[in-house]
């Protein structure tokens, strides 16, 4: 079994957070973040940006789009 | 015959009755069925728009332009795919349309597929600084440090209004993949299908993307280094 290097292991990150690496590379991959505490922060901080994205707020339409929207809905339904 | 089913849009959002029950409410006219589509489903659209368009204010044209569409499309609606699909591909289809007429604020590049997208995807400020960091000589290895704890409430206000700059600095195609992906929890198959990309392509995106947000939030979060406890 080959080492894996830091980039090999930056580019495989995605995949590996999707759990779609093949069982030897994943040992690989998680054998790197045991030796590596550089690449073990970096997966860590990439995790904490993908909950950061799902902490954003989201907005819905404003009161006046939404009833320009009713409005349209009536007329279609009268149609 | 039905397409791909297995992409179908079901899991995020709030809780609707089957696609046949709304679809029935609308078309005979139910306002209240269509009020509670607006509610759950707008949010999640005018995120998606966003990726495409130059504000705020187009992203809500765009999408109330695309419930129009989906009113006027209800009743030939043939459930091939969920109906939360279908009206994310109207979604998207009219978002695209305004960003290329609106070509003076979002380049065109940033619509089409780019030859990048399918490059190797390393992190430039990754740990090594990706392979071009990693062999020059003259770029040394940068270990990254770990960032103080977004927990307080004011630095987590910060830390959102930074990843939403970060966000409209990145191409339309990483944006969209990004928005299904990390903020509104779309599987991968699920944003391949509704966004007519590969796997493979998906990925880069996503990769490319993330790698992106995280070194807006290292630049951010490392200069607060010493001010709050790292994790």
């Amino acid at each position: 079994m080959t080492t894996m290097n830091c980039d090999e292991f930056v580019r495989l990150v995605t995949a590996y957070l999707d759990e779609d690496l093949d069982a030897g590379t994943e040992r690989r991959f998680t054998g790197h973040i045991a030796e590596c505490g550089g690449c073990d922060v970096y997966l860590r901080q990439i995790r904490v940006t993908v909950a950061e994205l799902g902490h954003l707020p989201a907005h819905g339409l404003t009161d006046q789009a939404r009833e320009t929207l009713l409005n349209a809905f009536r007329d279609w339904s009268a149609r | 015959m039905r397409d791909m089913p297995e992409a179908d849009l079901q899991s995020p959002g709030p809780a609707l009755p089957a696609d046949d029950v709304v679809v029935e409410a609308l078309r005979c006219g139910d306002e209240d069925m269509f009020a509670a589509l607006l509610t759950a489903w707008s949010p999640g659209m005018l995120q998606v728009a966003r990726a495409y368009v130059a504000d705020e204010h187009t992203a809500e044209d765009v999408v109330q332009d695309a419930w129009v569409g989906v009113l006027r499309g209800i009743d030939k609606f043939e459930a091939r795919s969920a109906l939360r699909t279908w009206v994310y591909r109207i979604v998207i289809n009219r978002a695209k349309t305004r960003g290329v007429n609106d070509a003076r604020t979002v380049p065109m590049t940033s619509l089409t597929t780019a030859k990048e997208d399918f490059d190797p995807a390393v992190d430039p400020g990754g740990p090594r600084g990706g392979s071009r960091g990693a062999d020059h000589p003259l770029a040394p290895p940068r270990t990254p440090v770990a960032w103080p704890s977004p927990e307080g409430e004011i630095l987590a206000l910060e830390v959102h209004q930074h990843i939403e700059r970060a966000l409209g600095s990145l191409p339309a195609r990483q944006r969209v993949v990004i928005t299904l992906r990390d903020m509104q929890g779309y599987s991968s198959d699920e944003v391949c299908a509704l966004l007519e990309i590969t796997a493979a392509n998906q990925r880069v995106l996503l990769h490319r993307a993330r790698a992106s947000l995280r070194g807006t939030l290292d630049r951010y979060l490392t200069a607060q280094s010493g001010k709050e406890p790292t994790r």
